[in-house]
Protein backbone atom coordinates (compact mmCIF):
# COMPACT_ATOMS: atom_id res chain seq x y z
CA UNK A 1 0.00 0.00 0.00
CA UNK A 2 1.05 3.60 -0.35
CA UNK A 3 0.18 4.85 3.12
CA UNK A 4 3.91 5.09 3.80
CA UNK A 5 4.32 7.46 0.86
CA UNK A 6 1.50 9.63 2.11
CA UNK A 7 3.04 9.63 5.57
CA UNK A 8 6.36 10.67 4.09
CA UNK A 9 4.75 13.53 2.18
CA UNK A 10 2.96 14.77 5.28
CA UNK A 11 6.09 14.39 7.38
CA UNK A 12 8.19 16.26 4.82
CA UNK A 13 5.83 19.22 4.67
CA UNK A 14 5.11 19.30 8.38
CA UNK A 15 8.49 20.85 9.10
CA UNK A 16 8.30 23.21 6.14
CA UNK A 17 8.72 26.88 7.07
CA UNK A 18 5.64 28.64 5.70
CA UNK A 19 6.06 32.29 4.70
CA UNK A 20 3.34 34.76 5.59
CA UNK A 21 1.02 35.59 2.70
CA UNK A 22 1.01 39.19 1.49
CA UNK A 23 -2.74 39.58 1.17
CA UNK A 24 -2.50 43.17 0.01
CA UNK A 25 -0.13 42.20 -2.79
CA UNK A 26 -2.31 39.26 -3.80
CA UNK A 27 -5.39 41.49 -4.03
CA UNK A 28 -3.44 44.09 -5.97
CA UNK A 29 -2.33 41.42 -8.47
CA UNK A 30 -5.88 40.11 -8.63
CA UNK A 31 -7.28 43.55 -9.42
CA UNK A 32 -4.70 43.97 -12.17
CA UNK A 33 -5.69 40.60 -13.56
CA UNK A 34 -9.34 41.60 -13.53
CA UNK A 35 -8.61 44.83 -15.40
CA UNK A 36 -7.35 42.89 -18.42
CA UNK A 37 -10.00 40.33 -19.11
CA UNK A 38 -10.00 38.47 -22.41
CA UNK A 39 -11.01 40.83 -25.17
CA UNK A 40 -12.72 38.17 -27.19
CA UNK A 41 -16.46 38.13 -26.73
CA UNK A 42 -17.71 34.85 -25.34
CA UNK A 43 -19.73 33.34 -28.14
CA UNK A 44 -23.41 32.48 -27.77
CA UNK A 45 -23.41 28.98 -26.36
CA UNK A 46 -20.38 29.58 -24.18
CA UNK A 47 -21.87 32.79 -22.81
CA UNK A 48 -25.11 31.07 -21.95
CA UNK A 49 -23.27 28.24 -20.24
CA UNK A 50 -21.18 30.67 -18.22
CA UNK A 51 -24.22 32.58 -17.03
CA UNK A 52 -26.00 29.37 -16.16
CA UNK A 53 -23.03 28.22 -14.15
CA UNK A 54 -23.20 31.33 -12.01
CA UNK A 55 -26.91 31.54 -11.32
CA UNK A 56 -28.33 28.02 -11.48
CA UNK A 57 -29.67 26.75 -8.20
CA UNK A 58 -28.91 29.85 -6.26
CA UNK A 59 -25.78 28.36 -4.78
CA UNK A 60 -23.82 28.15 -8.00
CA UNK A 61 -20.13 28.52 -7.57
CA UNK A 62 -17.68 30.36 -9.63
CA UNK A 63 -16.83 28.01 -12.47
CA UNK A 64 -14.16 25.49 -11.65
CA UNK A 65 -11.60 25.67 -14.48
CA UNK A 66 -11.69 21.91 -14.79
CA UNK A 67 -15.42 22.03 -15.56
CA UNK A 68 -15.34 24.70 -18.24
CA UNK A 69 -15.50 23.92 -21.93
CA UNK A 70 -12.21 24.61 -23.71
CA UNK A 71 -13.66 27.82 -25.17
CA UNK A 72 -14.97 29.02 -21.81
CA UNK A 73 -11.66 28.25 -20.19
CA UNK A 74 -9.77 29.99 -23.03
CA UNK A 75 -11.78 33.13 -22.38
CA UNK A 76 -11.43 32.87 -18.61
CA UNK A 77 -7.71 32.27 -18.17
CA UNK A 78 -5.21 35.08 -17.87
CA UNK A 79 -3.62 36.51 -20.99
CA UNK A 80 -0.21 35.19 -19.91
CA UNK A 81 -1.51 31.66 -19.44
CA UNK A 82 -3.42 31.86 -22.71
CA UNK A 83 -0.23 32.88 -24.52
CA UNK A 84 1.70 30.02 -22.91
CA UNK A 85 -0.92 27.50 -23.93
CA UNK A 86 -2.24 28.81 -27.24
CA UNK A 87 0.63 30.89 -28.56
CA UNK A 88 -0.10 33.08 -31.54
CA UNK A 89 -1.16 33.23 -35.16
CA UNK A 90 -2.13 35.97 -37.56
CA UNK A 91 -4.98 36.48 -39.97
CA UNK A 92 -4.12 39.25 -42.39
CA UNK A 93 -2.79 42.08 -40.27
CA UNK A 94 -4.43 40.92 -37.03
CA UNK A 95 -2.15 39.10 -34.62
CA UNK A 96 -3.94 36.76 -32.23
CA UNK A 97 -1.82 36.27 -29.14
CA UNK A 98 -3.29 33.95 -26.51
CA UNK A 99 -6.77 35.29 -25.83
CA UNK A 100 -5.86 38.83 -26.92
CA UNK A 101 -5.32 40.38 -30.31
CA UNK A 102 -3.50 43.31 -31.87
CA UNK A 103 -3.65 45.09 -35.18
CA UNK A 104 -0.37 45.70 -36.99
CA UNK A 105 0.37 48.08 -39.82
CA UNK A 106 1.12 45.78 -42.75
CA UNK A 107 1.11 42.13 -43.77
CA UNK A 108 2.55 39.63 -41.32
CA UNK A 109 5.45 37.71 -42.84
CA UNK A 110 6.29 35.70 -39.76
CA UNK A 111 5.73 35.36 -36.03
CA UNK A 112 8.53 34.39 -33.66
CA UNK A 113 8.24 33.47 -30.00
CA UNK A 114 10.16 35.27 -27.30
CA UNK A 115 9.81 35.47 -23.52
CA UNK A 116 8.24 38.93 -23.97
CA UNK A 117 5.57 37.85 -26.42
CA UNK A 118 5.51 37.18 -30.13
CA UNK A 119 7.69 39.14 -32.54
CA UNK A 120 5.88 39.99 -35.77
CA UNK A 121 7.89 40.52 -38.97
CA UNK A 122 5.85 42.89 -41.10
CA UNK A 123 6.09 44.05 -44.69
CA UNK A 124 3.96 45.18 -47.59
CA UNK A 125 3.46 41.55 -48.55
CA UNK A 126 3.40 38.42 -46.45
CA UNK A 127 6.03 36.75 -48.67
CA UNK A 128 9.27 36.13 -46.78
CA UNK A 129 11.33 35.90 -49.95
CA UNK A 130 10.44 39.34 -51.29
CA UNK A 131 13.19 41.95 -50.97
CA UNK A 132 11.37 44.82 -49.33
CA UNK A 133 11.74 46.86 -46.18
CA UNK A 134 10.77 44.74 -43.20
CA UNK A 135 9.72 45.99 -39.79
CA UNK A 136 9.32 44.28 -36.46
CA UNK A 137 6.64 44.71 -33.82
CA UNK A 138 6.57 42.91 -30.48
CA UNK A 139 3.07 41.87 -29.42
CA UNK A 140 2.90 41.25 -25.68
CA UNK A 141 0.62 38.56 -24.24
CA UNK A 142 -1.80 41.28 -23.07
CA UNK A 143 -2.20 42.50 -26.67
CA UNK A 144 -0.14 45.66 -26.29
CA UNK A 145 2.50 46.31 -28.94
CA UNK A 146 5.98 47.77 -29.13
CA UNK A 147 7.76 48.78 -32.31
CA UNK A 148 11.28 47.40 -32.47
CA UNK A 149 13.54 49.94 -34.18
CA UNK A 150 15.13 47.47 -36.59
CA UNK A 151 14.35 48.05 -40.24
CA UNK A 152 16.01 45.87 -42.84
CA UNK A 153 15.68 45.57 -46.56
CA UNK A 154 15.91 42.03 -47.81
CA UNK A 155 14.91 38.61 -46.64
CA UNK A 156 15.93 38.12 -43.03
CA UNK A 157 14.43 35.63 -40.63
CA UNK A 158 15.15 36.70 -37.07
CA UNK A 159 16.46 34.15 -34.59
CA UNK A 160 14.54 34.00 -31.31
CA UNK A 161 14.06 31.68 -28.35
CA UNK A 162 10.71 31.40 -26.50
CA UNK A 163 12.64 31.59 -23.23
CA UNK A 164 14.69 34.66 -24.11
CA UNK A 165 13.92 38.37 -24.63
CA UNK A 166 16.39 38.76 -27.50
CA UNK A 167 16.02 38.98 -31.27
CA UNK A 168 19.16 37.99 -33.18
CA UNK A 169 20.29 38.46 -36.76
CA UNK A 170 23.38 38.94 -38.92
CA UNK A 171 24.62 41.91 -40.94
CA UNK A 172 27.86 42.35 -42.91
CA UNK A 173 30.67 43.40 -40.55
CA UNK A 174 31.76 45.91 -43.17
CA UNK A 175 28.80 48.27 -43.54
CA UNK A 176 29.84 49.04 -47.11
CA UNK A 177 29.95 45.40 -48.16
CA UNK A 178 27.09 44.52 -50.44
CA UNK A 179 26.24 41.39 -52.33
CA UNK A 180 25.89 42.01 -56.04
CA UNK A 181 22.47 41.83 -57.61
CA UNK A 182 21.92 39.09 -60.14
CA UNK A 183 20.75 40.13 -63.59
CA UNK A 184 19.46 37.45 -65.89
CA UNK A 185 20.66 37.67 -69.49
CA UNK A 186 19.38 35.92 -72.56
CA UNK A 187 18.25 32.35 -72.15
CA UNK A 188 21.21 30.02 -72.20
CA UNK A 189 23.67 32.62 -70.96
CA UNK A 190 25.10 32.94 -67.48
CA UNK A 191 23.54 35.58 -65.26
CA UNK A 192 25.61 38.72 -64.92
CA UNK A 193 26.24 40.53 -61.68
CA UNK A 194 26.06 44.17 -60.87
CA UNK A 195 28.77 45.83 -58.84
CA UNK A 196 29.26 44.09 -55.53
CA UNK A 197 30.56 40.92 -53.95
CA UNK A 198 29.78 37.28 -54.62
CA UNK A 199 30.27 36.40 -50.99
CA UNK A 200 30.80 38.25 -47.74
CA UNK A 201 33.17 36.63 -45.27
CA UNK A 202 32.74 38.57 -42.04
CA UNK A 203 29.45 39.08 -40.29
CA UNK A 204 28.27 40.85 -37.18
CA UNK A 205 25.86 38.81 -35.09
CA UNK A 206 23.51 41.17 -33.29
CA UNK A 207 21.24 40.64 -30.30
CA UNK A 208 18.50 43.22 -29.71
CA UNK A 209 16.91 43.30 -26.27
CA UNK A 210 13.17 43.42 -26.97
CA UNK A 211 12.50 44.84 -23.51
CA UNK A 212 14.31 48.03 -24.47
CA UNK A 213 14.41 47.84 -28.25
CA UNK A 214 18.14 48.48 -28.08
CA UNK A 215 21.07 46.54 -29.42
CA UNK A 216 22.49 44.56 -26.52
CA UNK A 217 25.38 42.84 -28.19
CA UNK A 218 27.31 42.73 -31.45
CA UNK A 219 30.04 40.20 -32.17
CA UNK A 220 31.99 39.64 -35.36
CA UNK A 221 32.37 36.14 -36.78
CA UNK A 222 34.03 34.76 -39.89
CA UNK A 223 32.20 32.62 -42.42
CA UNK A 224 31.30 32.98 -46.08
CA UNK A 225 27.76 33.66 -47.20
CA UNK A 226 26.60 34.91 -50.56
CA UNK A 227 25.27 33.86 -53.92
CA UNK A 228 24.27 30.23 -53.85
CA UNK A 229 24.30 29.99 -50.07
CA UNK A 230 20.57 30.34 -49.77
CA UNK A 231 17.65 32.57 -50.61
CA UNK A 232 18.31 34.90 -47.67
CA UNK A 233 20.26 38.10 -47.54
CA UNK A 234 22.48 37.00 -44.66
CA UNK A 235 23.29 33.84 -42.74
CA UNK A 236 20.40 32.56 -40.67
CA UNK A 237 20.88 32.95 -36.95
CA UNK A 238 19.41 30.91 -34.15
CA UNK A 239 19.83 31.62 -30.46
CA UNK A 240 19.47 30.24 -26.99
CA UNK A 241 20.50 31.98 -23.79
CA UNK A 242 23.60 34.03 -24.57
CA UNK A 243 24.65 31.93 -27.54
CA UNK A 244 24.02 32.62 -31.21
CA UNK A 245 24.65 30.25 -34.10
CA UNK A 246 25.00 31.32 -37.74
CA UNK A 247 24.95 28.99 -40.70
CA UNK A 248 27.73 29.87 -43.16
CA UNK A 249 29.41 28.12 -46.06
CA UNK A 250 32.40 27.50 -43.81
CA UNK A 251 30.53 25.82 -41.00
CA UNK A 252 28.19 26.46 -38.18
CA UNK A 253 29.56 29.44 -36.23
CA UNK A 254 28.81 29.75 -32.51
CA UNK A 255 29.23 33.02 -30.67
CA UNK A 256 28.63 33.45 -26.94
CA UNK A 257 28.11 37.06 -26.08
CA UNK A 258 28.61 36.52 -22.36
CA UNK A 259 32.22 35.44 -22.94
CA UNK A 260 32.93 36.71 -26.45
CA UNK A 261 34.01 33.18 -27.39
CA UNK A 262 33.54 32.22 -31.03
CA UNK A 263 34.11 28.89 -32.69
CA UNK A 264 33.24 27.26 -35.96
CA UNK A 265 31.63 23.89 -35.64
CA UNK A 266 32.88 21.74 -38.45
CA UNK A 267 33.41 18.54 -36.52
CA UNK A 268 29.89 17.19 -36.59
CA UNK A 269 29.19 14.12 -38.64
CA UNK A 270 28.34 14.98 -42.18
CA UNK A 271 29.53 16.94 -45.11
CA UNK A 272 29.75 20.36 -43.57
CA UNK A 273 27.25 23.02 -42.79
CA UNK A 274 25.07 22.15 -45.79
CA UNK A 275 24.05 19.02 -43.96
CA UNK A 276 22.12 21.06 -41.38
CA UNK A 277 18.42 21.15 -42.17
CA UNK A 278 16.97 23.48 -39.53
CA UNK A 279 18.02 25.04 -36.25
CA UNK A 280 16.28 26.48 -33.23
CA UNK A 281 16.96 27.24 -29.58
CA UNK A 282 20.32 25.52 -29.37
CA UNK A 283 19.52 22.45 -31.43
CA UNK A 284 19.73 21.56 -35.09
CA UNK A 285 18.49 18.85 -37.43
CA UNK A 286 20.65 17.07 -39.97
CA UNK A 287 20.34 14.23 -42.44
CA UNK A 288 22.09 10.94 -41.82
CA UNK A 289 23.75 9.75 -43.96
CA UNK A 290 24.77 13.17 -45.25
CA UNK A 291 24.25 13.74 -48.92
CA UNK A 292 22.71 10.30 -49.31
CA UNK A 293 19.47 9.28 -50.90
CA UNK A 294 16.21 8.47 -49.16
CA UNK A 295 15.42 6.79 -46.94
CA UNK A 296 17.56 8.66 -44.47
CA UNK A 297 17.43 9.46 -40.77
CA UNK A 298 16.70 12.91 -39.38
CA UNK A 299 18.92 13.50 -36.35
CA UNK A 300 18.46 16.21 -33.71
CA UNK A 301 21.72 17.41 -32.17
CA UNK A 302 22.75 19.86 -29.49
CA UNK A 303 24.25 22.86 -31.28
CA UNK A 304 26.93 23.40 -28.62
CA UNK A 305 28.12 19.85 -28.02
CA UNK A 306 26.87 18.25 -31.25
CA UNK A 307 25.64 15.35 -29.15
CA UNK A 308 22.85 13.34 -30.73
CA UNK A 309 19.60 13.90 -28.84
CA UNK A 310 17.03 12.09 -30.98
CA UNK A 311 16.70 10.27 -34.29
CA UNK A 312 13.76 9.80 -36.66
CA UNK A 313 14.82 6.76 -38.64
CA UNK A 314 14.10 5.74 -42.20
CA UNK A 315 12.10 8.51 -43.80
CA UNK A 316 12.03 9.92 -47.30
CA UNK A 317 10.71 13.22 -46.02
CA UNK A 318 13.07 16.16 -46.30
CA UNK A 319 10.71 18.23 -44.19
CA UNK A 320 12.28 18.11 -40.73
CA UNK A 321 11.43 21.15 -38.68
CA UNK A 322 12.06 21.97 -35.04
CA UNK A 323 9.53 23.57 -32.74
CA UNK A 324 10.56 27.06 -31.61
CA UNK A 325 11.81 25.68 -28.28
CA UNK A 326 13.43 22.73 -30.10
CA UNK A 327 11.52 20.32 -27.86
CA UNK A 328 9.80 18.66 -30.81
CA UNK A 329 10.85 17.60 -34.31
CA UNK A 330 8.11 17.72 -36.92
CA UNK A 331 8.62 15.36 -39.85
CA UNK A 332 6.57 15.94 -42.99
CA UNK A 333 4.52 13.28 -44.79
CA UNK A 334 6.26 10.49 -46.65
CA UNK A 335 6.43 10.83 -50.42
CA UNK A 336 4.48 8.17 -52.32
CA UNK A 337 5.07 8.62 -56.03
CA UNK A 338 4.36 12.27 -56.66
CA UNK A 339 2.09 12.63 -53.66
CA UNK A 340 2.48 13.14 -49.94
CA UNK A 341 -0.66 11.50 -48.55
CA UNK A 342 0.30 10.67 -44.99
CA UNK A 343 0.24 12.46 -41.65
CA UNK A 344 2.75 14.75 -40.02
CA UNK A 345 4.87 13.05 -37.37
CA UNK A 346 5.87 14.85 -34.18
CA UNK A 347 8.84 13.41 -32.30
CA UNK A 348 9.41 14.55 -28.71
CA UNK A 349 13.16 14.91 -28.44
CA UNK A 350 13.38 14.04 -24.74
CA UNK A 351 11.53 10.74 -25.04
CA UNK A 352 11.73 9.74 -28.70
CA UNK A 353 7.96 9.25 -28.69
CA UNK A 354 6.26 9.94 -32.04
CA UNK A 355 2.70 11.22 -32.42
CA UNK A 356 0.87 11.53 -35.74
CA UNK A 357 -1.41 14.41 -36.66
CA UNK A 358 -3.30 14.91 -39.92
CA UNK A 359 -2.00 17.23 -42.59
CA UNK A 360 -2.92 20.80 -41.74
CA UNK A 361 -1.10 24.13 -41.80
CA UNK A 362 0.23 23.57 -38.30
CA UNK A 363 1.97 26.40 -36.54
CA UNK A 364 3.44 26.10 -33.08
CA UNK A 365 2.74 27.18 -29.55
CA UNK A 366 5.80 28.51 -27.67
CA UNK A 367 6.31 25.14 -25.98
CA UNK A 368 6.09 22.93 -29.04
CA UNK A 369 2.44 21.97 -29.34
CA UNK A 370 0.73 22.20 -32.74
CA UNK A 371 -1.72 25.03 -33.43
CA UNK A 372 -3.88 25.81 -36.44
CA UNK A 373 -6.54 28.45 -37.08
CA UNK A 374 -9.42 27.94 -39.51
CA UNK A 375 -11.28 31.18 -40.34
CA UNK A 376 -13.83 29.28 -42.43
CA UNK A 377 -15.02 27.43 -39.33
CA UNK A 378 -14.12 30.08 -36.72
CA UNK A 379 -12.08 27.43 -35.03
CA UNK A 380 -8.63 27.24 -33.43
CA UNK A 381 -7.23 23.76 -32.80
CA UNK A 382 -4.32 23.02 -30.50
CA UNK A 383 -2.89 19.50 -30.30
CA UNK A 384 -0.54 18.15 -27.68
CA UNK A 385 2.44 16.83 -29.63
CA UNK A 386 3.30 14.37 -26.86
CA UNK A 387 -0.12 12.71 -26.62
CA UNK A 388 -1.94 13.66 -29.82
CA UNK A 389 -4.93 14.95 -27.84
CA UNK A 390 -6.51 18.10 -29.24
CA UNK A 391 -8.77 20.90 -28.02
CA UNK A 392 -10.88 23.19 -30.18
CA UNK A 393 -11.61 26.83 -29.40
CA UNK A 394 -14.50 28.61 -31.05
CA UNK A 395 -13.31 32.06 -32.03
CA UNK A 396 -14.74 34.53 -34.52
CA UNK A 397 -12.03 35.06 -37.12
CA UNK A 398 -11.94 37.39 -40.11
CA UNK A 399 -11.27 36.13 -43.60
CA UNK A 400 -7.68 36.39 -44.69
CA UNK A 401 -4.38 34.61 -45.01
CA UNK A 402 -3.48 32.69 -41.88
CA UNK A 403 0.10 32.79 -40.68
CA UNK A 404 1.21 30.30 -38.03
CA UNK A 405 3.83 31.19 -35.46
CA UNK A 406 7.13 29.73 -34.40
CA UNK A 407 8.46 28.54 -37.72
CA UNK A 408 12.21 28.42 -37.61
CA UNK A 409 13.98 28.96 -40.86
CA UNK A 410 14.94 25.86 -42.75
CA UNK A 411 18.51 26.11 -43.82
CA UNK A 412 18.33 24.13 -47.04
CA UNK B 1 -29.53 35.39 -1.87
CA UNK B 2 -26.44 36.16 0.11
CA UNK B 3 -24.36 39.12 -0.90
CA UNK B 4 -21.10 38.80 -2.75
CA UNK B 5 -18.12 37.80 -0.62
CA UNK B 6 -16.11 40.68 0.67
CA UNK B 7 -12.42 41.48 0.71
CA UNK B 8 -12.44 40.57 4.38
CA UNK B 9 -13.74 37.14 3.49
CA UNK B 10 -11.06 36.83 0.83
CA UNK B 11 -8.45 37.72 3.44
CA UNK B 12 -9.81 34.98 5.67
CA UNK B 13 -9.68 32.58 2.74
CA UNK B 14 -6.05 33.45 1.99
CA UNK B 15 -4.94 33.00 5.58
CA UNK B 16 -6.76 29.68 5.88
CA UNK B 17 -5.75 28.19 2.53
CA UNK B 18 -2.23 29.57 2.20
CA UNK B 19 -0.31 26.96 4.28
CA UNK B 20 -1.92 23.97 2.59
CA UNK B 21 -1.54 25.38 -0.91
CA UNK B 22 2.03 26.43 -0.17
CA UNK B 23 2.88 22.86 0.80
CA UNK B 24 1.29 21.56 -2.39
CA UNK B 25 3.25 24.10 -4.43
CA UNK B 26 6.50 23.25 -2.67
CA UNK B 27 6.05 19.55 -3.28
CA UNK B 28 5.42 20.25 -6.96
CA UNK B 29 8.26 22.72 -7.43
CA UNK B 30 10.82 21.90 -4.73
CA UNK B 31 11.73 25.54 -4.37
CA UNK B 32 10.53 27.99 -1.70
CA UNK B 33 10.60 31.13 -3.83
CA UNK B 34 8.81 29.58 -6.76
CA UNK B 35 6.29 27.92 -4.46
CA UNK B 36 5.46 31.29 -2.92
CA UNK B 37 5.14 32.87 -6.37
CA UNK B 38 2.89 30.06 -7.53
CA UNK B 39 0.50 30.28 -4.60
CA UNK B 40 0.45 34.06 -4.80
CA UNK B 41 -0.33 33.95 -8.52
CA UNK B 42 -3.05 31.36 -8.04
CA UNK B 43 -4.66 33.34 -5.26
CA UNK B 44 -4.52 36.53 -7.32
CA UNK B 45 -6.32 34.72 -10.13
CA UNK B 46 -8.87 33.53 -7.61
CA UNK B 47 -9.35 37.07 -6.34
CA UNK B 48 -9.90 38.24 -9.92
CA UNK B 49 -12.93 35.94 -10.00
CA UNK B 50 -13.89 36.47 -6.36
CA UNK B 51 -17.08 38.34 -7.18
CA UNK B 52 -18.46 35.12 -8.64
CA UNK B 53 -17.97 33.14 -5.46
CA UNK B 54 -21.17 32.09 -3.79
CA UNK B 55 -19.73 29.32 -1.70
CA UNK B 56 -16.44 29.66 0.14
CA UNK B 57 -15.59 25.97 -0.09
CA UNK B 58 -15.50 26.30 -3.86
CA UNK B 59 -12.73 28.83 -3.59
CA UNK B 60 -10.20 26.31 -2.36
CA UNK B 61 -11.00 23.86 -5.14
CA UNK B 62 -10.85 26.64 -7.71
CA UNK B 63 -7.57 27.97 -6.35
CA UNK B 64 -5.97 24.51 -6.22
CA UNK B 65 -7.00 23.80 -9.82
CA UNK B 66 -5.65 27.19 -10.85
CA UNK B 67 -2.41 26.43 -9.01
CA UNK B 68 -1.99 23.11 -10.80
CA UNK B 69 -2.80 24.68 -14.19
CA UNK B 70 -0.40 27.54 -13.57
CA UNK B 71 2.33 25.14 -12.48
CA UNK B 72 1.74 23.15 -15.64
CA UNK B 73 2.17 26.29 -17.68
CA UNK B 74 5.41 27.09 -15.85
CA UNK B 75 6.68 23.56 -16.33
CA UNK B 76 6.09 23.76 -20.05
CA UNK B 77 8.04 26.97 -20.33
CA UNK B 78 10.91 25.69 -18.25
CA UNK B 79 10.88 22.07 -19.33
CA UNK B 80 13.44 22.50 -22.04
CA UNK B 81 15.89 24.02 -19.59
CA UNK B 82 15.17 21.44 -16.93
CA UNK B 83 16.13 18.73 -19.38
CA UNK B 84 19.64 20.06 -19.36
CA UNK B 85 20.00 21.18 -15.76
CA UNK B 86 20.72 17.80 -14.28
CA UNK B 87 23.85 18.48 -12.28
CA UNK B 88 22.44 21.05 -9.89
CA UNK B 89 19.28 20.12 -8.08
CA UNK B 90 16.76 22.77 -7.08
CA UNK B 91 17.12 24.51 -3.77
CA UNK B 92 16.26 22.20 -0.93
CA UNK B 93 13.63 23.51 1.41
CA UNK B 94 14.52 21.32 4.34
CA UNK B 95 17.84 21.01 6.03
CA UNK B 96 19.38 17.57 5.93
CA UNK B 97 18.89 16.19 9.41
CA UNK B 98 21.39 13.37 9.20
CA UNK B 99 18.68 10.79 9.69
CA UNK B 100 18.07 7.81 7.48
CA UNK B 101 14.83 9.37 6.32
CA UNK B 102 14.56 9.02 2.54
CA UNK B 103 15.20 12.15 0.49
CA UNK B 104 11.65 12.68 -0.69
CA UNK B 105 12.20 16.10 -2.26
CA UNK B 106 15.03 14.77 -4.38
CA UNK B 107 12.94 11.76 -5.39
CA UNK B 108 10.02 13.99 -6.39
CA UNK B 109 12.33 16.28 -8.34
CA UNK B 110 13.37 13.25 -10.37
CA UNK B 111 9.83 12.65 -11.61
CA UNK B 112 8.44 14.19 -14.81
CA UNK B 113 6.19 17.10 -13.98
CA UNK B 114 2.88 15.40 -14.69
CA UNK B 115 3.83 12.39 -12.59
CA UNK B 116 4.89 14.70 -9.78
CA UNK B 117 1.53 16.46 -9.93
CA UNK B 118 -0.30 13.14 -9.85
CA UNK B 119 1.66 11.98 -6.81
CA UNK B 120 1.06 15.21 -4.93
CA UNK B 121 -2.66 15.30 -5.68
CA UNK B 122 -3.29 11.64 -5.01
CA UNK B 123 -1.05 10.96 -2.05
CA UNK B 124 -0.75 14.37 -0.41
CA UNK B 125 -4.09 15.92 -1.26
CA UNK B 126 -5.66 12.47 -1.05
CA UNK B 127 -7.75 12.89 -4.18
CA UNK B 128 -9.07 9.80 -5.92
CA UNK B 129 -8.37 8.97 -9.54
CA UNK B 130 -11.40 10.79 -10.93
CA UNK B 131 -10.82 13.92 -8.85
CA UNK B 132 -7.16 13.98 -9.86
CA UNK B 133 -8.12 13.56 -13.51
CA UNK B 134 -10.57 16.45 -13.25
CA UNK B 135 -8.05 18.78 -11.63
CA UNK B 136 -5.32 17.94 -14.16
CA UNK B 137 -7.66 17.89 -17.14
CA UNK B 138 -6.58 14.40 -18.16
CA UNK B 139 -8.36 11.05 -18.34
CA UNK B 140 -8.63 8.71 -15.34
CA UNK B 141 -6.70 6.15 -17.36
CA UNK B 142 -3.83 8.59 -17.76
CA UNK B 143 -3.88 9.27 -14.03
CA UNK B 144 -3.58 5.56 -13.36
CA UNK B 145 -0.75 5.06 -15.82
CA UNK B 146 1.08 8.16 -14.57
CA UNK B 147 0.65 6.94 -11.01
CA UNK B 148 2.05 3.56 -11.92
CA UNK B 149 5.08 5.07 -13.66
CA UNK B 150 5.67 7.47 -10.78
CA UNK B 151 5.50 4.76 -8.14
CA UNK B 152 7.91 2.61 -10.11
CA UNK B 153 10.43 5.43 -10.12
CA UNK B 154 9.86 6.30 -6.48
CA UNK B 155 10.29 2.64 -5.60
CA UNK B 156 13.78 2.86 -7.06
CA UNK B 157 14.72 6.23 -5.59
CA UNK B 158 13.13 5.79 -2.17
CA UNK B 159 13.44 2.07 -1.77
CA UNK B 160 10.93 -0.73 -1.85
CA UNK B 161 9.98 -0.29 1.79
CA UNK B 162 8.53 3.14 1.21
CA UNK B 163 6.38 2.56 -1.84
CA UNK B 164 4.81 -0.82 -2.05
CA UNK B 165 2.52 -2.18 -4.71
CA UNK B 166 -1.05 -1.03 -5.08
CA UNK B 167 -2.34 2.47 -4.69
CA UNK B 168 -5.26 2.71 -2.30
CA UNK B 169 -7.42 4.68 -4.74
CA UNK B 170 -7.07 2.36 -7.74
Amino acid sequence: MTERLRALLLEETEALPIPEPDVHRIMELGRKQARFPGRFPVTGLAAAAAVAAVVAGGIALMPDPAELTPTQRFNAISSATAFDEYGAFAVGSTVYVGNQRAQVDGAVKGLYYTSEGVLAWIGKTGDTNVDEPGRYVLVHPDGSTRKIPVEREGSYWPGTDPGSPFMTYAVPADPDAKLSDMELGEPGTMPSRTEGLDTIDRWDLIAVDLRTGKEAHRGTVTGAWGHGSGPWSAPLVSTRGTRMWAQTEDGYVEHDWSTGATRTTDDYPGDGAGNVQAAAAGRYVQYDPPGGEAPWDLVVRDAHSNAELARFAGTNSSDGLLSPDARVLRVGPEQVGERYPGPFRFLTVATGKVVELPQRAWGWTPDGDALVADPARDLVTRCDTETGSCVEIHLALPDGDVRGAGYVAELM
Amino acid sequence: MSSRPTDAEFTDFVRAAWPRLYRVAWLMLGDHGMAEDLVQTSMAKTYASWHQVRHSEAAFSYCRTTLVNTAGSWFRRKSWRNELATEVLPERGIEQDGSTRPDLARALAGLPTKQRAVVVLRFYEDLDVNETARVLGISPGTVKSQTSHALSKLRISLGEAFVLEGAPHD
